[in-house]
């Protein structure tokens, strides 16, 4: 056990979005952003719709370019700072640490739904069969039909290609997750699954940062919260944190930041996960 | 659900030697700028798109890199079991061997890397031919596996490629080149032109062959889709000179350079 305990910690992290296309305009979303998730703890990021929670999950996932400060993500040993880490390393932390699940899955077409949640553990080079064992034991617990496992998840609902999502995630079982909106498309019956799946894995030890809309859920999920406001740059902007008024972050929405021009441009993990996350 | 497999990894973020090395890489077609003072590495397993518009140099770096064009300046530097060999350097019957076995080269046109009156068993064949296979039946068996590892139909061996669909073709390319298990490979524009369900099996196949065979890709392409399924990292071209470099999905959600923001902003979402 190390001394600290944690395994994800941010330290003066600061985000800003420079739109060359839109005349070199430069938003600063938040700055000086400072806070750690130890082994087995479950944080809830919070904050008013467009502060940047979900750039905060983006940025550790390595999908968002910080501007300043560290991102350190610890395991096995190895702490690396995902701001200064090359290609391969984020990538070897996805593989082995971090599991994100994103708004939105993105699917390869004609691949199918048990494909792609053996993925993680294929990428790992677990064998094929063990794998799908795995996989199947998630997919049944999300209560995904299995006459759904066969084909692409592009024909299912909403709320199915999300268990799918989380299957995916669930079934690579990462020491640290980043959950966003985990269970905003679900019904009442899976979203009690999720919650279930979420306090096992807390109490197996997983690290877990997440957004969550309702504040009743995330009351149940998250034993502590980080206030994103409190250091967005309206609060925390030049000399003193005064307030200058000069713009809002409540008018810069992640989507509209976001320059993939889909809505569902999700970070890709690369080949490995290229269909999420 | 507790398993064996959950966190075993004793693997360290590894600091692996790269494959494939370019040192200041510029080639020049008279005055004119092909590419300009490229350098890159490609690691073991890595899949590196180049994307950027037509006129770039993205193709013009491809060539330098795949052994088939002399950059007017620079190194390519090669490594294979622990030897690390200057491309350019080698004398070249010894270059023309290492292209023919080591490195694979898929085409978007597939009549530069099909011999359209030669079989397809034949075209396959060949390469098994350069590194010495003999045998006759050796050289229809290896052909024919391969044709099934790329699903295409093994009864079509003996047909003309000139009969092949387009995706078929394709197929046949990455066979051909595949058969020889090269490390590395390099893809122009792999899809391009081909429908669009035939474009996603294939690049499903192209995959699957390279987690399976740890392959390390340089692919180009102006699709920035095919990146996103493809590609583990990024370099984006532009006039010739790389402007942004980086995992392929920070280069696509999160772009810093003017040119990548319009690249990506300017693509049709479908």
């Amino acid at each position: 056990m190390e001394e600290t305990g944690w395994v994800l910690r941010l330290e003066a992290v600061a985000k800003s979005f420079t739109l060359h296309t839109q005349g070199g305009a430069s938003l600063t979303v938040f700055r000086n952003l400072t806070f750690e998730v130890r082994r087995g703890e479950s944080v809830a990021l919070t904050g008013p719709s467009g502060i940047g929670k979900s750039s905060i999950l983006r940025m550790i996932y390595g999908n968002y370019a910080a501007d300043r400060g560290r991102i350190l993500v610890r395991n096995r040993g190895a702490v690396v700072d995902v701001t200064k880490a090359s290609a391969a390393s984020v990538l070897w932390l996805r593989r082995w640490t971090l599991g994100y699940v994103s708004q939105f899955l993105r699917v390869i077409p004609r691949v199918p739904a048990l494909q792609i949640v053996m993925e993680p553990l294929l990428e790992r080079g677990v064998d094929a069969g063990r794998a799908r064992e795995r996989a199947e034991a998630v997919l049944h617990r999300l209560q995904i039909p299995e006459r759904l496992w066969s084909l692409s998840p592009t024909t299912f609902s909403g709320g199915e290609q999300q268990r799918v999502n989380i299957a995916r995630v669930w079934a690579g079982d990462y020491p640290v997750l980043l959950l966003d909106e985990p269970t905003a498309s679900l019904d009442p019956g899976n979203r009690e699954i999720v919650v279930e799946l979420i306090g096992q894995a807390r109490e197996s030890g997983t690290a877990l940062l997440g957004v969550y809309h309702d504040p009743e859920l995330r009351g149940r999920i998250a034993e502590r919260t980080v206030d994103v406001g409190a250091f967005a740059t309206s609060a925390t902007s030049e000399e003193g944190g005064e307030t200058d008024g000069s713009f809002h972050t409540e008018a810069i929405p992640d989507k509209t930041l976001d320059h993939a021009g889909g809505s569902c441009s999700l970070p890709g993990g690369g080949p490995g996960n290229a269909w999420v996350p | 659900m507790t398993s064996a497999y959950q966190r075993t990894s004793d693997v360290q973020p590894e600091e692996t030697e790269p494959v494939l090395r370019a040192v200041r890489l510029s080639h020049f077609y008279g005055k004119r700028v092909g590419c300009a003072d490229v350098s890159l590495d490609l690691g073991p397993g890595e899949v590196l798109g180049i994307v950027g518009e037509s006129g770039s140099g993205k193709s013009t770096l491809l060539r330098c890199l795949s052994g088939w064009q002399k950059p007017s300046r620079g190194r390519v530097l090669i490594r294979r079991e622990g030897e690390v060999m200057d491309l350019y350097a080698l004398e070249e019957s010894v270059r023309r061997r290492l292209l023919r076995t080591e490195i694979g080269v898929v085409f978007q046109r597939a009549e530069e890397g099909v011999r359209m009156r030669v079989s397809a068993g034949g075209n396959i064949g060949e390469r098994l031919m350069a590194e010495g296979v003999r045998h006759y039946g050796r050289l229809r068996e290896g052909a024919r596996r391969w044709m099934e590892r790329v699903e295409l139909d093994p009864e079509r061996l003996d047909d003309l490629p000139s009969t092949y669909s387009g995706g078929m073709l394709q197929r046949l390319q990455i066979a051909k080149n595949l058969v020889t298990e090269p490390r590395l490979l390099f893809l122009d524009e792999p899809t391009t032109g081909l429908d669009v369900s035939v474009q996603a099996r294939l690049l499903d196949l192209l995959r699957r062959l390279v987690r399976e065979m740890n392959l390390s890709v340089v692919m180009v392409t102006h699709d920035l889709a095919v990146a996103r399924v493809l590609a583990h990292r990024l370099l984006v071209m532009v006039g010739g000179r790389v402007v942004e470099e980086g995992l392929m999905d920070r280069v696509l959600d999160d772009p810093q350079h003017p040119y990548t923001q319009l690249l990506v902003s300017s693509r049709l979402v479908a």
